[in-house]
This record gives C-alpha cells, structure tokens and sequence, in this order.
C-alpha cells in the first residue's frame, strides 16, 4: 500500500470506530430509552477537551499559546479514562437539570437549547478552551513508542480503536439484550405503565444518560487524540442530527444496526459526495453531505423507520415457537 | 443611565425582530401543534429573496413585502408536501421535530450551496441616528419596531374579531371538537403556515436589515432566541410571544451592555432553561396538555 | 419467588408477617369449595381491611374532582367502584396508586399511609393498576410484556448484564414458565412472540390483567377494563376478572357495565361529584333513591 492509502485507510477506520461507539452511546439513550438527547454532541466534546487538556500539559508551557483550565501530563490511557469519566460527569449534571417529565418536542428544545449555550460559552470564554482557536498539538499517544515510523505507529492507534470499539460493542450487546435492557425499551414504550409495575424510569433515563455520555467521551478522547486538535466549530449543535441519523438509518435500538448506520453516515457519505458529479468546491461538497444526510433521515423516517437492520425481536426458550401474523 | 437606556432602545429593536418572528412561530404550532424547527429557514429563504430583488435595484422595503408573500408560499408548501403526509403517516411530536430539522438543515444548506459561504449584507441606507429621551435609533429601526406593532396588532384583531381568527382558535384548543363542528380544518391550517410564513419572510428580512452582515444560517441560528422568546411567553399564545420578545429582547440588550456582549445569547438561554424548568407553559399559558398534531 | 417490600405499618405491636404468595388462578367453584374448608391462604390477613380510604380530596384549579372521599375494602374483596363521569372515580384510583398527589386525605393500605407516596412506591407496595386505555409495551412481545409485570428483581440491574449472569437466567426461565402458564389460561399462547402493539383491544387488555397478575398483587386496582373490548372478548375478561376475586386479590374496579359490577363486586361504592354517595351491595344501592336520581336508571 502506498503511504497516501495506508494514511486514508487508517483516517478512515478512526473515523469510523469513534463513530460507531458515539452512535452506540446515542442508541442507548433514544434507541432503546428513548430519550431525547439533542446535545448529544457536547458530551463527546467535553471527552475530546479533557483527552486534550490532560496530555497537553499545564497551559503556560508552550510558550503559553494556547489557554484552557486543568492540564496535565498524563500517559496514555488516562486522558482517555478522564474523558469518559467527564462525559459521564457532564451527563449527570445536564441530565438532573433537564431531563424532566416536558412533552418530547419540548424536551428536544432545551437539550437544543444546552448545546447551544455550551458552543457560546466555549467559543466566548477562551480560558476555558482557548475558545475559537481551539486546542491543537493534542499528541497521539502512540507516537511516543520508540523505534517505530509513524506509519507502523499509526496503525497501531487503529488496532486500540477497533479493540475499543469491540469491548464497547460487547457491553453494548450485553446490555440492550438482557433483562435490564428490558426494562429500557419499556421506559421508550410507556414509562407510566413501567412506573405503575414498580421501576423508576426517571433513574432509567438518567443512568443511560450517563453512559451514553461516557461512550460520547470516549469517542472524543480519540478523535482528538488523532487528529490532535479540537475546536468550536466542529461540534456545534447540528452535529448532534448526524447521530440520530445513524441510529435512524441503521436501525433504533439494534446494536449491529446502529454501528452500520454509523459508518454509512459519519464516513460514508462523506466519501461517497467526492463522487458526484458537484464540483470540487469544499463549500459546496460539505453542503451536499448536510443535504444527503437530512434527505436520508426523511426518507428512512417514512419508507423504513425501523431502520436497515431493525430491532431484534426477543423470543425465549420453551413454548411452540409458532409466531401469528 | 445613558448606556441603559440606549441600551433599552436597543433592546426595543431587538424585541421588535423577535415580536414578529416569535408571533408567526407561536402561531404556527398552536394552530398546528408542530414545533417547526424549519422556521429560521424560511426566514433566510425570505432574506435572500429580498437580497435577490435588493440587487437588481428594488427598494428593500418593497422587496421586504415580496420576500414576505415567498415566505408565506414556501410555508404552505412545507406542509402540503413535507409535514401534512408524515403526521398523516402517524408520526410523534418526536418524530416531527426530526422532520422538521431535516427539513431545516436540507434548506440550510441549499441556501448555502446557492449562495456561497460569505457574508452579505442589503443595500439599505440606515438613515441618520435619531436622539430622544436617550434612545439612539435610526429610521430603520423605527421602521422595523413599526412593524412588528403592526404585525402584533393584526394578528391580535385576526384572532380575536374575525371568524378564521376564531377558527384557528378553535382548533388550537380543541382538533377533534373544532372538526366535528364542521370547521374547515385543512383550509385553516393552510391560511396559519401562510400566515406564519408571512411573518417568518418579515422577521428574516428585518433580522437582515438589523444585522450588518448576514449568511446562509442566520436565520437558523436565530431561531433559538425566536424559541426562548416564545416559550418564555407561553407557546400558542400571541400576546404572549410579544411579552416574551420584550423580555428577551431589553435583558440581551442590557446584559450586553453591562457584561460581555458575546455572552448575551447565553442570557436569553439561561432564562428559557430556567422558565422550561420551573414553568414549562410560560408566562401565558394556553397548551396545558399534550395533543396529537393536527393534519 | 419475588415478594413485595412493606415494612411500615402492619398491626400495630408487630411488624406484619408476610407469606409466600402464590398466584392461583382458581376457579370459582374450586375456590368457593376450598373457601368453605377455610383453607384459602390468602384470605388469611391480621387486618380486616386491605384498603381504607378516608376524607381524600383533589382540586384541579377550581373544581374539586374529589371532594372528601372516604370507603374501606375488606381483603379478598372485589368493590366496584360507580358513578357518573366525571365523579371522579379515575381520580380517587389515581391517588390511590400514586400517580396523582392527593390534597388531603389518608391512603391506609393494610394500616399503612401510603397517600402522597409516588406511583413507583406504591407499586412495589404491591398496589398495581391497569389503565382506561390498555397500556401494554406496543413494540415488546406479550412475552416480555408478561415478565415485565413479575417483581422488580435483581436480574434486572445494570451488574447483572455482566456478572451473575446464570443466576438470573435461571430466575428469568421460570418467570417465561410462569408467564407462559397465564398466556395458557388467557388463551393467547398462539401471540406469545408477537408485538403487544399488533393485538387488538381486547386482546390487549388481557395482557395487561395478565401483566399485573404478574406482579402478585395485594391490591389490584382496574380502570375500566372492558374498555373498547370487543364483545367477543368480554366474556373471558370477566371471567378472568372472576377467577382474581375468587383467588382472594383484594380488587377495586371502575366500571360503568354495570351488569358486570352486579355480578362480581361486593361492596359498590357509589361516588358521585367528588362524594361517596353510598357504599353498599349493588341492590342497596339500586333501590337508594339518591344514587338513583344522579345515575342508575331501575
């Protein structure tokens, strides 16, 4: 393989496991829960800030060009743990505060609304996270193995991702498909009548909430650790309508569903625009994958809302195994 | 005390932006009970319209009227083709908002492949700064508070004098009672999104004037002010909207005068989430409970 | 075999002593049989009354939906519950599930107060409703609608995705052969594996009794079961209605067929514009001549 196709195979497949783990995390919350998440995206960016602040170091090194809170010299793999445990943190404070009993649309407008605050907020107070600019510099973790080239080293970075991704898929699997994922899709299908047999769903919604949100921040750990740098204008509020749309298109509440979703949306339009017969006008290419993505969500949503791989139904062991209709 | 009170005339103006836009958003989803996340859309659509007849050499006030009208036609047909068959279809309140984001970033973004990433702005003298009491406002401004007087006084009277006003009423309190009285549902929907939509191509085209530039996604990304506005009035009621446009509009103006001026967005959300959490219906409450949408 | 948590309250001088319960669905021979032996189980309780209700009141904005609501229900009784709409009879069940918070007013279950208490700690009192609208898990087969009405166990936490995984399938199996045996006797094991959502209204008002019988139940509170059921269907609901008082639930069921309250409850509890307006056998309360002028007609 020639170093420009290792480069956009390798680009490729970290794009792809950050993905699918987020779109996991966003299934477990609307897929299966049914919770209306639409600051999805702030969670995986608070996992990207903190992987970044915590291997950048203290901000007055560097000659002290970039600002943001914290900082820390960590090895690997601890800025990556700190993000999940910061977007799991994030959730549970956004999810006391807003996850109430609002009709649904309403509910999806104050998660709007959190996401919109958190890009001003950033973007406004630039010791946070050195506001617009961003972090950058953020190091791969595997660049710091010796006597490797950066390709052998690269394609190391994508084996932890896909192992990632795999143990992820493993818990993902053992949870949407045992007795407590059970109890997930009940709060989707009718909390008053799950309430009404003894279970909470209000500590059903936020509990999803907070892994989700540490399955957010583990995507973001990676992501920035690959491509080294983080910033405002990449994770503002639209972006959370990507994910739904993955979990749309590949299928609400399945678990291999979503993870095909994932890669059809996050990377697979993306490439597929480079095909058409628009131009090459990055403008208009970026735009293209925004109308592509909104025009899939339309049509799945009308022709196949369950999705290309749709909810497994959930048989048991004895009886006839005779199904009517 | 000069710095509050131009801080207040400011505010007004931007009050007055919000008055129109939150006026046609609240009615939109009381008469349809559709939260159209596509609304900031329609206004870009109906800016650029203007912009277009604006650079051929129309004077922006008529191309404002125009830009309304394309409004109003776009909206119609948003439901005709998009909304009306996917509620028709049987889809939730969630599902809708999902459409309507769709539809919001698919327009968005044809906007912004037609007209290029820059930024843009009318042809449209502001004409002097007129002093008053401390105030600091241009003929523009006045016109626009105008306006939004206008447009408030209108759809009060349409709502509360006229039969289609009583109608739309009808049907926001009660689809299935105002149906079975042999209102003509379909008909007054159609004339609430033209309505609406007219209001969207007034607000989108005033939210230009008033910006010193604008893009492909101003409208959208001043559609969750439009929303704080409105809910912070209590969705579905006009009277509301307005009440709540003031709010908005003079707390941004002062906080921006008095604290960081790009945080002032962040004022008007804080206030929403806080009026979402402790008073979900808003100050003037009309829709106490959840109802299906109406086709 | 799950049981109902409930420390609080009980006779007084001594915390209650609870018994394995065992759902039987007996029939009402059978059960008036072994009734007669006095060897029915549960119809052993130290209290007299399963469920006191006494002065509750809510007030929506200016109406008094209910205006001082006060009854008993002995246990093992199946009362029905009557009046006009808009007596407030949904509202009265409400609060005794705890879905709505009563403005005043005690709730004793077994002796216990459980008025103001949230719907979720009601239940896992042992207090379980049905809803005016069948409320079944629509994209979750009758299956696993079924399990979801047994007791809220230990399988069904977050861990026990991940360890003790053997313990819990083998709890899970026998609830499946538990649930299994009431899809038999609701005569819907052809529609085990099917969606709740695909069955039609009566169908799925069997599964949501079936459901809560599930949950064995001290108090079994339903609204309006042969709502939008077909008649095709009515018999077996009422008789499935019948085989629960006969296996000793304490019952309370709003109805407005009131040929079925006739048939089955024993107290009625007239309610009418917030108030009790009676409470009695059914022919009491037919030949009352106030609850005659604000509902019964004969």
């Amino acid at each position: 393989m020639s170093a420009a196709t290792q480069y956009y195979t390798i680009t490729i497949l970290v794009y792809i496991c950050a993905n699918v783990i987020a779109a996991w995390g966003l299934d477990l919350q609307f897929g299966v829960t049914g919770v209306l998440n639409f600051a999805f995206i702030i969670f995986q960016a608070v996992g990207a800030y903190t992987a970044g602040v915590l291997s950048l170091g203290s901000s007055s090194g560097n000659g002290g060009f970039e600002q943001y809170i914290g900082g820390a010299n960590l090895p690997f793999p601890l800025p990556i743990i700190g993000a999940m445990l910061a977007g799991a943190a994030l959730a549970a404070i956004v999810g006391l505060i807003a996850l109430r009993r609002l009709r649904s649309d309403y509910q999806a407008m104050v998660m709007l609304v959190v996401s919109v605050v958190a890009t001003t907020v950033v973007t406004a107070e630039t010791g946070l996270a050195n506001g617009a600019a961003g972090l950058s510099l953020v190091a791969n973790p595997m660049y710091g193995l010796a006597g490797l080239s950066r390709q052998t080293q690269s394609w190391i970075f994508v084996a932890f991702c896909i192992v990632v991704m795999l143990v992820v898929g493993a818990v993902m699997y053992a949870v949407v498909y045992s007795p407590h994922g059970r109890v997930l899709r009940a709060v989707r299908e009718n909390e008053h009548a799950l309430e009404a047999l003894g279970r909470s769903a209000t500590h059903s919604r936020l509990e999803v909430f907070v892994i989700g949100g540490a399955l957010a921040g583990l995507s973001g750990a990676l992501l920035v650790e690959f491509i080294g740098a983080w910033a405002p204008s990449g994770w503002l509020y639209p972006e959370t309508f990507v994910f739904f749309t993955a979990v749309i298109v590949g299928g609400r509440g399945s678990v291999a569903g979503v993870a095909i979703g994932a890669a059809l949306i996050g990377v697979g339009i993306q490439q597929a625009v480079q095909y058409l017969p628009i131009g090459s006008d990055p403008t208009v290419l970026a735009a293209a994958e925004w109308i592509i993505t909104g025009v899939l969500t339309l049509v799945f949503l009308w022709v196949r809302p369950q999705g290309l791989l749709p909810e497994r139904r959930r048989r048991f062991a004895g009886g006839s195994g005779v199904v009517t209709r | 005390m000069e710095v509050f009170v131009s801080a207040v005339g400011f505010g007004l103006v931007t009050a007055a932006l919000l008055a129109i836009s939150a006026v046609g958003f609240t009615l939109q989803f009381s008469v349809t009970n559709v939260l159209n996340l596509a609304f900031g859309s329609v206004m870009t659509g109906a800016g650029f319209v203007a912009y277009g007849l604006n650079l051929s050499g129309m004077n922006i006030w008529l191309a404002m009227i125009i830009a309304a009208l394309c409004g109003g036609v776009i909206s119609v047909l948003m439901n005709t083709l998009l909304y009306g068959p996917f509620i028709r279809h049987g889809m939730t309140l969630f599902g809708m908002v999902i459409v309507t984001i769709s539809t919001a970033v698919i327009s968005d973004h044809v906007i912004e492949a037609a007209v290029g990433p820059s930024f843009f702005s009318y042809n449209a003298p502001a004409g002097k700064a007129l002093h008053f009491a401390d105030f600091l406002l241009t003929r523009q401004d006045l016109t626009v508070i105008a306006i939004a007087v206008v447009v408030t006084l209108v759809t009060q009277l349409t709502l509360q004098r006229t039969r289609l006003g009583k109608s739309m009423r009808g049907l926001s309190v009660n689809p299935s009672l105002a149906r079975a009285c042999g209102i003509p549902t379909r008909r007054i929907v159609n004339f609430a999104w033209f309505g609406s939509g007219v209001m969207a191509g007034l607000g989108g085209v005033a939210l230009f004037l008033e910006s010193s530039t604008f893009s492909a996604t101003t409208g959208s990304d001043f559609l969750i002010v439009i929303i704080a506005a409105a809910v912070l009035g209590g969705i579905g009621s006009a009277r509301g909207a307005v009440l709540g446009a003031l709010i908005v509009g003079i707390v941004t103006e002062v906080g921006a005068a008095y604290w960081d001026p790009q945080l002032k967005d962040v004022l008007a959300f804080a206030v929403l989430i806080l009026v979402l959490l402790v008073r979900p219906q808003g100050l003037f409450p009309q829709l106490a409970t959840e109802r299906a949408v109406v086709g | 075999m799950a049981r109902w948590s409930g420390r609080r309250g009980g006779t007084p001088g001594g915390r209650l002593r609870r018994r394995e319960r065992v759902l039987v669905l007996v029939k009402p021979d059978e059960a008036r049989e072994t009734a007669a032996r006095g060897e029915l189980d549960a119809a052993e309780r130290p209290a007299a009354d399963m469920l006191v209700v006494d002065d509750l009141a809510k007030a929506y904005g200016g109406v008094r939906a209910v205006d001082g609501v006060t009854f008993r229900v002995p246990a093992g009784a199946m009362a029905g519950l009557i009046g006009p709409n808009g007596a407030g009879k949904s509202t009265v069940l409400g609060m005794i599930a705890g879905a709505i918070r009563p403005d005043r007013g005690e709730i004793l279950l077994d002796g216990a107060n459980i008025a103001g208490s949230t719907a979720v700690s009601t239940a896992r009192r042992g207090v379980i409703r049905t809803f005016q609208t069948a409320s079944v898990f629509s994209k979750m087969t009758v299956l696993e609608n079924l399990l979801l009405g047994a007791p809220p166990s230990p399988g069904e936490r977050l861990r026990s995705s991940f360890i003790g995984r053997r313990a819990w399938r083998r709890a899970e199996a026998e609830q499946v052969e538990q649930a299994r045996g009431l899809l038999a006797r609701l005569d819907l094991t052809a529609h085990a594996d099917s969606y709740a959502g695909e069955l039609s209204g009566g169908q799925k008002r069997l599964v949501e009794i079936g459901r809560a019988m599930m949950a064995q139940p001290r108090l079994l509170l339903l609204d309006e079961p042969m709502a939008g059921v077909s008649r095709m269907l009515a018999a077996p609901i009422e008789a499935l209605i019948d085989g629960l008082r006969a296996s000793g639930i304490t019952v309370v069921l709003i109805e407005h067929e009131l040929g079925l309250v006739e048939r089955l409850c024993s107290p009625v509890i007239v309610l009418a514009q917030g108030r009790v307006l009676k409470q009695g056998e059914m022919a009491e309360c037919r030949a009352d001549p106030e609850v005659r002028r604000a509902y019964l007609v004969g």
